[in-house]
């Protein structure tokens, strides 16, 4: 009975440890970033600002989760706004993603990406890759996914949204909600030149 | 009146009191950045980025610019390497007091092999070699020793840090002068901040464009950065389950 207990705790630690679910969504992950980063390389040997946005586009609609990158970037100021202008921060984060992608990722050099990890965190999985430069040292970018999307990449330690929430924090504070889409919009504007 | 320890019968109050003050900390840090609540000073602080960026904008930027331009690739990398790898004497060190032999050691051998194959540092041979820099610091060694996150502060004209991390800088500033002495010229010190200034554009360039508000994005990318730092390059997993914490409607 007893060695019964010990193999059935046994068994249990090892269901908890890797759960099936936990594995799928890890899979799922992987090739979802494998899937964008592709886009990325390709994005990188498209000339024009334009053209790199339209390839980008459908790709960063797949992959992020627009609605909580737009909530926890705008932080509690999100509670009070309707239903129309939340939807309208969402598509301006979509703009506002793909053209950040297609301005930063304009030419290609020898780069490439190679995952390192998947690990598990209480959000979901989170992956972590490795972007390789020709003349410059490796980035590490570690994609962070809940119910399948991404809501948070992080550059060599640097959280990409936590970076947004505390930039946007002061500009809701100084110029209030309107304030931050005017300046959203002038940024997305500059970028490209 | 004297300030004196809570009597019996105000002790219950004053707990009462800093329960709700922890809870409001808390719920402070759910409502914004994180690393805003260590800003203390943020009306100093952001008087002295504006005058920074001012100077630097008419200044110090241009001329970074010029020389990035004017030089060739391999001279401004082989100016970087060798105060680079002056300073690398003081992140050996600093491997050593965090207890970390292997990060001391590797660092001292960089300095010798960059110091004697690397003709005087000009020439990192010690990363292909195998010795890859360990960039600490003596603000990373007291974070080490558990002085965590401390105040924020930006010093005009050099930068951020936090009252943890102004020692470090104190010591990486001085530290080509305390180990050449007073044959040491002025003129290195100008090169030595042209270069870091060059070797710094991109960065700043990213965070013009990327940026809304430079002074919040600056001092939450330090912050983050140096975490990054204090533990090697890889932290313990961040959740980010806080920002899920929030209710979408009030």
């Amino acid at each position: 009975m007893k060695r019964f207990v010990c193999l059935l705790l046994f068994s249990l630690a090892g269901f908890a440890g890797s759960p099936a679910w936990a594995d799928a969504a890890s899979d799922e992950a992987s090739a979802s970033v494998d899937a964008f980063h592709a886009v990325l390389l390709d994005a990188m040997r498209t000339q024009g600002f334009t053209e790199r946005k339209a390839l980008l586009d459908p790709a960063v609609v797949a992959f992020f989760d627009l609605g909580s990158v737009a909530r926890i970037s705008v932080g509690p100021t999100w509670r009070s706004l309707a239903e129309e202008r939340r939807s309208a921060f969402v598509a301006l984060m979509q703009r506002l993603i793909t053209a950040t992608y297609a301005d930063r990722f304009d030419s290609y050099s020898g780069q490439s990406f190679v995952q390192v990890e998947t690990v598990s965190a209480s959000t979901g999985p989170v992956v972590k890759t490795r972007l390789n430069r020709t003349n410059d040292e490796p980035v590490n970018l570690d994609y962070y996914f809940r119910n399948g999307r991404v809501f948070n990449v992080v550059a060599d330690g640097v959280s990409d949204l936590s970076l947004r929430r505390a930039d946007y924090a002061g500009i809701i504070r100084e110029a209030g909600f309107d304030g931050l889409v005017a300046d959203i919009e002038a940024s997305i504007g500059e970028l490209g030149d | 009146m004297p300030a004196s320890l809570p009597n019996r019968r105000s002790a219950p109050a004053t707990l009462a009191a800093m329960a709700v003050l922890l809870l409001q900390g808390a719920c402070a840090s759910l409502e914004g950045p994180d690393y805003g609540v260590y800003d203390h000073a943020p009306g100093f602080n952001r008087a002295s980025f504006d005058l920074s960026e001012r100077i630097d904008n008419n200044f110090f930027e241009p001329v970074a610019r010029s020389y990035s331009d004017i030089m060739p690739e391999p001279v401004e990398a082989g100016v970087l390497n060798f105060f680079a790898n002056l300073r690398t004497v003081d992140s050996s060190i600093n491997g050593f007091l965090q207890g970390k032999p292997k990060s001391g050691g590797t660092d001292m051998m960089r300095v010798l092999l960059n110091s004697t194959v690397g003709v005087g540092g000009l020439f990192d041979v010690a990363t292909s070699a195998g010795f890859a820099a360990q960039n600490e610091d003596f603000g990373q060694t007291l974070a080490v020793w558990g002085w965590r996150n401390s105040r924020y502060v930006y010093v005009p004209l050099v930068g951020p840090s936090t009252i943890r991390d102004l020692p470090s800088m104190a010591i990486r500033a001085f530290l080509p002068r305390l180990l050449f002495g007073g044959g040491y010229p002025l003129w290195a010190s100008g090169v030595d901040l042209l270069a870091t200034r060059a070797d710094a554009l991109t960065l700043t360039d990213t965070r013009d464009a990327a940026a809304l508000d430079p002074y919040a994005f600056t001092r939450e990318a330090y912050y983050q950065r140096r975490e990054f730092r204090v533990f090697d390059g890889d932290p313990p997993l961040d959740d980010f389950d806080d920002f899920f914490d929030e209710p979408d409607d009030p």
